[in-house]
């Protein structure tokens, strides 16, 4: 089986990013680490293939020169090949650009029968990027997947929805998103870091893929959330008088 | 000219979703002209329901709606031939997916998760919170169909004084290629964690699964429309199903009463409930960060203080 798996660096500290004149972040001043969900995405990969018996896990990123540390990172939990999309022109390119440019880069790689991809990043919080890529690449999609298992030609996968779970049949080739309950990733060993570091990976251009990249939706103002009034204790003799007070006061502001 | 306003609606059963509900009240009061569209195999009351909430019309296709792909492809041909205005649709794992991919199929601009929609002038900007919570951003899609996946934990209720709305029936566009084994329903308090009027939160401190018995009997007394959450350790620890999870990763959620206990308050967490109207914290601990997000702060034993309250409400009646 042949994955790809679609995985970005974040922000450690979401607060370090800043906000620019023209409301697009710069998250230079932040620390960037491999997206948490995507080394979800990349073990569920790793897993499905040493199930198989076979294949290739490709790691695809789209992000600054330093986003080379995902890709290996990658590879030493598993991954058997990176591909890095660097280019400075599409800095701040939005949900759709950047799904423009991974499904691209999907269509270079021979025979893929499975995307993955986290579901939320940590710093986006869009759920978008792994259903546009299917739609761009004409493939059925499956995300907030909690549990995956193979089946011959398809994957039974667990999905979060608002009432409850479903439990879905999705035939390959597909695309899923997985949620961070889906497995715990496993830690490089000191000599799969090494070799890591040896690794070098396919760097591609907006140009290289044929993709233009544009833009779809202006930000007009940036503002941060007005900062909350200080809230009031409450305290009582017993904790069943401090219930009562609380009820009362929140039956004065209104709230019961 | 008509400002049509397209909502998707999400049924199970015959049943529309109260996000669904909630949604067509916010669009009719930002234009008279509201379809709804929903993908279904049956139509059950969602005609009654849609149009009491304020739909005119109710586009029905009858086709399995569980699947984003066919549900976009039916949105795109139902777009073709009414021309509305924007699409909008709740920001749940469906909603979300079928919007994405109707923007990736119409090249157009899709604004997600946002918490507020106004037309102004014709002109549509949305409201969401970027960066975990920690700014607000009011964009506006440049050209082409703008498309909204809306949190609808923070509407109002849905309004319920509507005639039915005409129902026209529309040709579903392919087979699904996906197909859902089994559908296990949310346990326990009945109302979804994203429509709850008050959300009863769980953290670290609750122990175990067992722990959480406090809080399922306080949302009991509290109503039906109050339902139970957790933050990211709890359901990582299994206490809880991971669908309860409030927080960066997991739902975020806007009641008009939040009450956390026993959570500390990790920004990771604040960001999936920062905008609850009213926020109550009940924590050991009374430097833990909750308390800077809350409007009424308890210290204290949450096992000694949230039976206390369970009582103080039951004896309201």
């Amino acid at each position: 089986m042949n994955i790809a798996v679609l995985v970005k660096q974040v922000p450690e500290d979401l607060g370090a990013v800043r906000v620019t004149g023209d409301h697009t972040l710069d998250r230079s001043t932040a620390n960037p680490v491999t997206d948490p969900v995507g080394r979800n995405a990349l073990e569920a990969a790793v897993q499905l293939v040493e199930a198989a018996g076979g294949g290739t896990v490709t790691a695809i990123t789209l992000g600054p020169a330093g986003a080379k540390a995902t890709l290996k990172e990658c590879v030493s939990v598993g991954a058997h090949a990176g591909v890095h999309l660097l280019d400075d022109g599409v800095a701040g390119v939005d949900a759709l650009g950047t799904a423009r440019l991974l499904a691209a880069a999907v269509r270079r790689l021979d025979g893929v029968d499975l995307v993955i991809a986290g579901t939320r990043s940590f710093d986006g919080g869009s759920t978008a990027v792994p259903a546009m890529v299917a739609e761009l690449l004409d493939l059925p999609s499956i995300t907030a997947v909690t549990a995956l298992d193979a089946e011959d030609g398809a994957l039974l996968c667990t999905r979060v929805i608002d009432d409850g779970h479903e439990r879905v049949r999705l035939p390959l080739p597909g695309v899923v998103g997985v949620d961070e309950y889906v497995n715990t990733p496993r830690y490089p060993s000191v000599k799969s870091k090494l070799a890591a570091n040896k690794a070098v990976f396919e760097v591609l251009t907006a140009d290289d893929l044929g993709v233009v990249p544009d833009r779809h939706a202006t930000v007009l103002e940036v503002t941060v959330p007005p900062a909350r009034e200080p809230g009031v204790r409450i305290t009582g003799d017993t904790a069943q008088d401090t219930a009562d007070k609380l009820v009362a006061a929140l039956v004065g502001a209104g709230v019961l | 000219m008509t400002d049509t306003l397209f909502v998707l609606i999400e049924a199970r059963d015959g049943v529309p979703a109260e996000s669904a509900l909630a949604l067509l009240t916010e669009a009719r009061r930002l234009s008279p002209d509201v379809e709804a569209v929903l993908v279904a195999p049956e139509l059950g009351a969602v005609a009654d329901r849609a149009g009491a909430a304020g739909a005119g019309t109710v586009h029905h296709v009858p086709a399995d709606g569980h699947a984003a792909d066919l549900v976009a492809a039916a949105l795109a041909d139902l777009i073709a031939v009414r021309a509305p205005v924007a699409v909008l649709a709740a920001a749940s794992t469906l909603g979300g997916e079928t919007l994405a991919r109707l923007a990736a199929r119409l090249g157009t601009g899709l604004l997600a998760d946002v918490s507020s929609v106004r037309i102004d002038d014709g002109v549509i900007t949305a409201v969401k919170s970027e960066l975990g919570g920690t700014r607000l951003a009011r964009c506006r899609v440049d050209d082409g169909l703008p498309l909204l996946t809306v949190r609808t934990g923070g509407l109002p209720a849905a309004d319920s004084d509507g005639a039915p709305a005409t129902v026209v029936t529309a040709p579903a566009p392919a087979a699904a290629r996906t197909t859902v084994v089994e559908h296990l329903p949310a346990t326990g308090d009945g109302v979804a964690l994203e429509d709850a009027r008050i959300v009863v939160s769980g953290g670290r401190a609750m122990g175990g699964a067992d722990g959480f018995a406090v809080l399922h009997e306080l949302a009991a007394a509290l109503g039906p429309s109050a339902a139970v959450g957790s933050s990211r350790p709890a359901a990582d620890a299994g206490w809880v199903p991971v669908e309860l999870e409030i927080g960066i990763s997991g739902k975020k959620v806007s009641p008009d009463l939040y009450l956390a206990c026993g959570i500390s308050g990790a920004s990771q967490h604040l960001a999936g409930m920062s905008g609850s109207r009213t926020v109550v914290a009940i924590n050991k601990d009374p430097q833990a960060p909750i308390f800077s997000v809350a409007d009424f702060g308890v210290v204290g034993d949450l096992f000694e203080l949230v039976p206390a309250l369970t009582a103080a409400i039951r004896a309201r009646g």
